[in-house]
């Protein structure tokens, strides 16, 4: 259960919170997390997670090295109505309970996201309740304000499996995307390493535990895209030159694996670290009138060199560091009913009556409808 | 019986509501021949037919959905949805094996094979008897080798009767109809008379997901 210290801390003005409570049911089928889960909104500004189950596939995937889409689609269909008879009985309600249906609507997996979505609309025509078509992207976006009840503006770093970006969040809606990967998501990147270098799936914590053992100024890998202005990053290079590395070094021993890690990470946490610091100064000059607040969110930011980079760097900045617990931060259908919640709110404010059950299932969907499509995005995975 | 069938496993989208039995037996149905898309189309589709029956979800009795073989994403979303309204509803969803289902949309009174083309040389095919009890499971099978062993001159019903025929050089059998779906009545009547624990609404996929385990570089590690 998770209460604000006080409802006040929230600046989106007098329609939030609303006049009666939210109740919502999330689902989230996009990647390789089948997960759903109750949140409800109180009148006086109370967020409570009533109810948060998630089940993982990674030993589904493991042989793999990755994550396989129709595997993926196969154990999503497998178990979710399970799951959401599990997240109702845990939160103490039922159907006639909610205000309405979330689902992730992408961009993901679209095997998974059709199971997930098309599982959301049958609950939401058969109960007589309105469907949220969520943004993956959006969930992510808005966890902090469920957790932290943080009000707007703040500066989001996403870095996942599937997504690298940092975006300026203004609003419910209100999302400008600062800079993308234009190849590889990070995670992604620390998968593949993990994957050349025979640590196991996935891949984030492996290689840092053998990073701990390793040092990071043995070998000099490249920084991708620091020497450009901007905010885009890019990791397919840095992939290539961390296989070439080890193909020129082989057969590798345990320390020379130890050593690889080590100055991939360093790598990684340099390039994260100065698109951090140019992303704070942006954020600096779009809204002078507030100290800036990063908040990270991804499987990623579990990373402890990364992290203390980003402490590092948003202290220079005269930020405030916001990590929401890491369960949260990954994939998770909380955040997929907080985002419903919030769009909720925001249509009844408006007098407005919010049901998207005709939206499509959408692989790619970027946050930001105004950004330009970023070179290489074209590929496969999980991208926006 | 109340009970709302569904079919997304081929190129058709497919609904339909069964209301009553015997002489007030009342069929409501809906048919669109999608290709792709069934996502987006098939709520709209169970909205339309269960209003036009004028039935509330909460009077269903029970849910019927082909469970494959089909394609993979199209009878995830028919499972999606039946599990989706039963769960609310509180009725037992019933899978339907399409196969079983396509021999049943042909009334024939002999023993009939249904045949649908899969991949490469391979046909989705099962033998079922005069009265519809299968004589078979349902099997990914080569073309030619399922056709050299049936009974000369048997009957085959589905999109990959001639299929079937060519690779098999077997003249002798007869093709009844090659349609590429069954008929959503007959899901509907199957739906009916199964038996729940027996009919689970899993999918039944015949083919393992196209993925290949990850290579181990041996030559790099010490």
């Amino acid at each position: 259960m998770i209460r604000p210290e006080s409802a006040s801390a929230n600046a989106a003005g007098s329609s939030f919170p609303p006049a009666g409570p939210l109740t919502v049911l999330g689902i989230e089928t996009s990647c390789d997390e089948t997960a759903a889960a109750v949140v409800r909104l109180a009148p006086d500004g109370d967020r409570e997670i009533l109810s948060d189950v998630i089940r993982s596939q990674t030993g589904e995937h493991e042989a793999f090295g990755g994550v396989v889409p129709e595997i993926a689609a196969r154990a999503h269909i497998r178990i979710l109505d399970g799951l959401v008879s599990a997240a109702l009985k845990d939160a103490g309600v039922g159907f006639d309970d909610l205000d309405a249906v979330a689902a992730t609507a992408g961009p993901g997996l679209i095997g998974g996201v059709i199971v997930g979505l098309t599982t959301a609309k049958a609950i939401a025509m058969a109960a007589g309740k309105p469907l949220v078509a969520v943004n993956h992207l959006e969930g992510h976006a808005l966890t902090a304000r469920l957790t932290d009840s943080l009000p707007f503006p703040y500066l989001l770093l996403l870095v996942s499996g599937g997504h690298t970006q940092f975006l300026l969040v203004e609003g419910v809606g209100c999302y400008r995307r600062l800079g993308s990967t234009i190849d590889d998501a990070l995670g992604e990147a620390f998968d593949k390493t993990a994957k050349l270098l025979q640590l196991g799936f996935p891949g984030g914590p492996a290689v840092e535990k053998a990073a701990m053992r390793g040092d990071p100024s043995r070998f000099h890998l490249p920084r991708p895209m620091l020497d450009r202005p901007g905010i885009d990053l890019s990791f397919a290079g840095l992939k290539t030159a961390l296989r070439t590395t080890a193909e020129a070094n082989a057969p590798l021993s345990q320390q020379d694996v130890a050593d690889l890690c080590a100055s991939f990470q360093q790598a990684v946490t340099d390039v994260i670290g100065e698109k951090s610091r140019r992303a704070l100064a942006l954020f600096a000059e779009s809204h002078p009138e507030i100290a800036p607040v990063l908040v990270i969110a991804g499987g990623v930011a579990a990373n402890t060199a990364i992290r203390a980079r980003l402490e590092s760097e948003a202290e220079k900045a005269g930020a405030r560091l916001v990590a929401p617990p890491g369960r949260l931060c990954t994939d998770n259908a909380a955040m997929i009913a907080w985002a419903g919640i919030e769009r909720l709110a925001e249509a009844h404010a408006a007098g407005e009556i919010l049901d998207e059950r005709d939206a499509p299932a959408r692989p790619r969907w970027p946050l930001d409808a105004e950004a330009t499509a970023v070179i290489g995005s074209g590929r496969k995975g999980a991208k926006a | 019986m109340r009970l709302l069938a569904i079919d997304t496993a081929l190129d058709a989208c497919s609904v339909a509501v069964h209301d009553g039995s015997g002489e007030v037996l009342r069929l409501t149905t809906a048919s669109e021949v999608l290709g792709r898309g069934h996502a987006e189309r098939l709520m709209g589709m169970i909205g339309e037919v269960m209003a036009e029956a004028s039935l509330p979800f909460a009077a269903l009795d029970r849910i019927a959905v082909t469970v494959g073989p089909g394609s993979f994403t199209g009878l995830r979303v028919g499972l999606s949805a039946a599990r989706g309204i039963a769960l609310v509803v509180g009725a037992p969803a019933v899978g339907i094996g399409t196969l079983e289902a396509l021999a049943a949309s042909v009334s024939v009174g002999e023993p009939v094979h249904a045949v649908l083309a899969a991949k490469g040389g391979e046909i989705y095919a099962q033998g079922f008897a005069a009265d519809g009890t299968p004589l078979e499971a349902p099997q990914a099978v080569d073309a030619a080798t399922y056709g050299a062993a049936l009974p000369p001159g048997a009957a085959l019903y589905g999109s990959g009767a001639a299929k079937l025929v060519a690779a098999s050089g077997r003249e002798d059998l007869r093709i009844l109809g090659e349609a590429g779906w069954p008929d959503i009545a007959a899901v509907a009547r199957l739906g009916t008379a199964a038996e729940v624990g027996s009919h689970p609404p899993e999918p039944l996929y015949l083919r393992p997901p196209d993925a290949a385990p990850a290579r181990r570089d041996i030559r790099l590690l010490a």
